[in-house]
């Protein structure tokens, strides 16, 4: 047998095996040419169909020998984990005629796939532990049912997330950050490429108030400052500023100051043309008669329950003239020598009025 | 210049000296206003007006 098998016929790898390609294989062989001729043209082959191959030698080791279909297609890959793939092309699932199948559940570990294109699957969800999804499309991301396993980004990164109406329904992460995290807010807080900012109040920043100056400060409903400014402080009181009608006036009140300061008081003489020395709250002495006084309020007493102190010079007294004497407007008096009772008009007279 | 107001009384007649204080911030009239007794005649006189000597202070007696 000057020939036993064609050469220059090939096979591609993982290609179908077709009769006519197994025909031309072995046409030319002096040997078996008649019987293979006679043979019935097969149509498909299967993996444990077998074939004859025979070496170009007439001894017996050229003997034709058999291989099964299944082994030529033994490369060596088995299911398996792989890491560092790199997906370059399309990766097709096997048919029951056509291309064959690696596995049904590998999984790839920390390699790339450049363009992934979301499908519909009815197996199980697949798992992305360590990969990086660079631009791919994800058109739905559905939770996991009560019978499997939520989708979960554990370590991943997600470079740009760009959604119109899609909901992040809930962000767990203990240790993981969003480092670049643009959104709108409505309000006065907003978050621009991971940086949080508050709206401004309408306040400068700085330091209100001091022992000389005193805060104004306006806080709207939220509780911000929206206004901050200064006045003049004094911790001592201007004169004229705090006046006796500024005092306290409770009835209730146990130390109160009004109470225990003469509301009137007034040092005349009642000699030659009366004249009033110094005075506060007296508006005028009315002479009446020898010894005989009435000192008028400037602003009259809340009643007439109050009380006086009527002095004169050494031994002559200061009286009190009758009931009608004491009116919520002015009290009437009398000097009174006190060896003789006689009225008589002196110096020093001073009235002293407490309510 | 200084002023005192007269009005007449049961006595004979009372003699009002207003206090510096209160002229301060006040008229004589609205004094008169307020310490001559409601319904008395008044008058407005200088101080000179009034004998200085009072030996005889209650026989004074206001004229119209």
């Amino acid at each position: 047998m000057a020939t036993i098998l064609n050469r220059t016929q090939t096979f591609a790898t993982n290609g179908t095996v077709t009769a006519a390609g197994l025909h031309n294989l072995i046409d030319d062989t002096g040997v078996y040419a008649g019987l293979i001729t006679t043979q019935t043209e097969l149509t498909t082959v299967g993996t444990a169909d077998q074939l004859l191959i025979a070496v170009g030698g007439v001894s017996d080791t050229g003997a034709p020998r058999r291989a099964t279909v299944q082994n030529l297609f033994d490369d060596a890959l088995s299911v398996g984990t792989y890491t560092g793939l790199n997906l370059s092309g399309a990766l097709t699932y096997g048919t029951a005629t056509g291309n064959r199948t690696v596995s049904t559940s590998a999984t790839i570990t920390t390699g790339t796939i450049p363009n992934l294109t979301a499908g519909t699957t009815t197996s199980t969800a697949a798992t992305i532990t360590n990969g990086t999804i660079t631009t791919a499309l994800i058109p739905t991301l559905t939770a996991g049912t009560t019978t499997g396993t939520a989708g979960i980004f554990t370590s991943g990164t997600i470079a740009t997330l760009n959604s119109t109406s899609g909901t992040v329904v809930t962000l767990n992460s203990t240790t993981s950050t969003i480092t670049n995290l643009s959104t709108t807010l409505a309000g006065d807080f907003t978050i621009s490429q991971g940086t949080a900012t508050l709206a401004t109040s309408g306040a400068t920043a700085g330091t209100y108030g001091s022992v000389t100056a005193i805060p104004f400060i306006t806080v709207d409903a939220k509780g911000r400052i929206t206004s901050a400014t200064t006045g003049t402080f004094s911790s001592t009181p201007a004169d004229g500023s705090i006046t006796f009608a500024k005092l306290s006036t409770s009835a209730t009140e146990a130390d109160n100051v009004a109470s225990r300061t003469a509301k009137a008081w007034v040092n005349f003489n009642g000699t030659g043309t009366v004249s009033t020395t110094a005075s506060f709250n007296v508006s005028s002495i009315t002479d009446n008669s020898t010894g005989n006084f009435t000192a008028n309020f400037t602003a009259a007493m809340a009643d007439a329950k109050y009380a006086t102190v009527i002095t004169t010079e050494d031994a002559i007294l200061g009286g009190y003239v009758g009931a009608a004497s004491y009116l919520a407007g002015s009290v009437r008096f009398r000097t009174i020598q006190a060896n003789t009772s006689t009225p008589v008009d002196l110096q020093l007279n001073s009235v002293v009025v407490f309510r | 210049m200084n002023k005192k107001i007269i009005y007449p009384t049961d006595e004979g007649v009372a003699i009002i000296t207003p206090t510096p204080d209160y002229l301060l911030t006040h008229t004589i009239e609205e004094c008169a206003a307020k310490d001559v007794p409601a319904g008395k005649p008044f008058k407005i006189i200088d101080a000179s007006d009034i004998p200085s000597d009072r030996t005889f202070r209650n026989a004074w007696e206001y004229q119209e």
